[in-house]
């Protein structure tokens, strides 16, 4: 009997160490691979399973909300990248809106070993980030954990979910296509133009502002053509207090085309 | 067509964003009572410099604050420095967060409430005055009655009480300036927070 039930606990502790419950979410940390060589690139990500009428929140929350965040504890010489964001969706909390993710959200993390990389690695990363509702935002945080060992990469069975996920994060595009800005008194004037061998028809597009406090969250951004450029006035976000000098637009395409990240500096930063 | 349908959006946006008070216009003037019955106008307290501070103790940004005692601190140090501080609670009945006078009282003093006056507004008519977004959405009135200051209590948009003490004091900062006779720099910022609960 008391064998028994130690049997039940040491499988529950196991199928536990993957995933952690907090708040109104389930979050874990997937790998591409459970080995890996001397400096070389991990494909890993931070899986997170958002209860059902609940949301989480993109780089750019919009008005309230929190985007994830992540506090990493790397043994010497492991280094992680950004934690990357996927294409986010539109929605409402009360009167705010906001950008974010529903039931599912990949956030794709690249991890690289050591140049003497041997044995086996303990890599810890504590997550935190905010749930809501129309009724209230609960936060969660875990401490997750992934060990790597020093070895030729094996393909895990989550390497095709990483790599579906990975084809979601906007991939900035430079040369071919360009986003201009103008600012005026109460309104952003943009201006995008592709290079005549590529034309792109923004008309099969979602666009999001990827830089906080630059757009009005609120406005969806719809721009039409003219000529050969494809022109939108957006309102300007009630924070936009001072002269703006950067924005980041994310295109996500209705046809099945990879999204897309189109960055504008002003000139002189 | 397209382009009318855009003036209508923005103008539907100007007028939305119009009501709220701006920044160097006179903040909105109201009369109500606060938890202890007494009466609390903002045209009374011309002379004073007024701080307006929004919360829900279900939300967990204003737990941070809260929970940190920072939030209190805050109260303690500028009551004692003479400015008045007003909690507003817009929450709706029935939304997160809304107790009646009796159960909010208690509350506020569990989680070591040190403002001046304490005030419920449960039809939102205060908060949709000010422009109150979030929780916590902090205001700054100046002795003339000017609104000063709206924005975040700092910069650090999380819910962990680690951040507070590392954090741009963006709230203290500004309500320092106007103390000191000072133009606020960053008068006008993003809060963070849980929206509030109209």
């Amino acid at each position: 009997m008391l064998t028994k039930s130690a049997i039940i606990l040491t499988s529950l502790c196991t199928i536990s160490l993957g995933a952690v419950r907090s708040g109104k979410a389930t979050a874990e940390w997937i790998t591409s691979t459970s080995t890996c060589g001397v400096g070389s690139q991990v494909k890993t990500g931070i899986r997170l399973v958002v209860d059902e009428g609940y949301h989480t929140y993109w780089l750019n929350p919009g008005d309230g909300g929190m985007k994830i965040s992540v506090k990493w504890e790397l043994p010497t010489g492991w280094t992680a990248g950004e934690l990357e964001h996927p294409v986010p969706k539109r929605f409402m909390t009360g009167d705010l809106p906001g950008f974010g993710y529903e039931g599912t959200v990949i956030f794709p993390v690249s991890l690289k070993s050591p140049a003497d990389f041997t044995g086996e690695a303990k890599l810890k990363g504590t997550v935190s980030w905010l749930t809501c509702d129309d009724k209230g935002c609960i936060p969660g945080d875990a401490a997750l954990e992934l060990t790597l060992k020093s070895g030729d990469p094996t393909p895990t069975a989550e390497a095709k979910t990483i790599d579906e996920a990975l084809a979601k994060v906007p991939q900035p595009q430079q040369g071919w296509v360009h986003l201009s800005v103008n600012e005026k008194p109460k309104v952003l004037a943009l201006r995008i133009k592709a290079h005549v061998s590529r034309p792109l028809n923004l008309a099969d597009y979602e666009i999001f502002p990827a830089t906080p406090q630059v757009i009005d969250p609120a406005v969806k951004i719809q721009f039409t053509a003219s000529g050969a450029e494809w022109l939108a006035e957006v309102p300007k976000s009630e924070y936009a207090t001072e002269a703006v000098s950067e924005l980041t637009l994310v295109l996500v395409s209705k046809t099945g085309q990879p999204p897309l990240s189109l960055t504008w500096k002003s000139v002189g930063k | 067509m397209k382009s009318i349908l855009f003036s209508t959006i923005v103008g539907a946006f100007a007028l939305v964003t119009a009501t709220a008070a701006e920044i160097g216009q006179a903040a909105p003037d109201f009369n109500t009572k606060d938890l202890n019955e007494k009466t609390v106008s903002l045209s009374d307290l011309k002379g004073k410099v007024v701080v307006f501070e929004w919360v829900n103790f279900g939300c967990p940004f204003v737990k941070k604050h809260y929970g940190s005692g920072n939030m209190q601190k805050l109260q303690a140090d500028y009551t004692a420095k003479g400015v008045v501080w007003i909690t507003v609670n817009s929450a709706a009945k029935g939304k997160e967060g809304y107790h009646d006078a009796a159960k909010m009282a208690e509350i506020a003093k569990e989680n070591g409430d040190k403002s001046s006056h304490f005030i419920l507004d449960p039809d939102g008519k205060i908060g949709k005055a000010f422009g109150a977004k979030v929780t916590p959405h902090m205001f700054i009135v100046n002795k003339e009655g000017t609104l000063a200051y709206s924005g975040a209590i700092d910069s650090k948009a999380s819910t962990s009480q680690e951040d507070v003490a590392t954090a741009d004091k963006l709230f203290a900062n500004a309500l320092d300036a106007v103390l000191a006779g000072k133009e606020v720099v960053n008068a006008k910022n993003q809060p963070y927070g849980c929206g509030v609960k109209y």
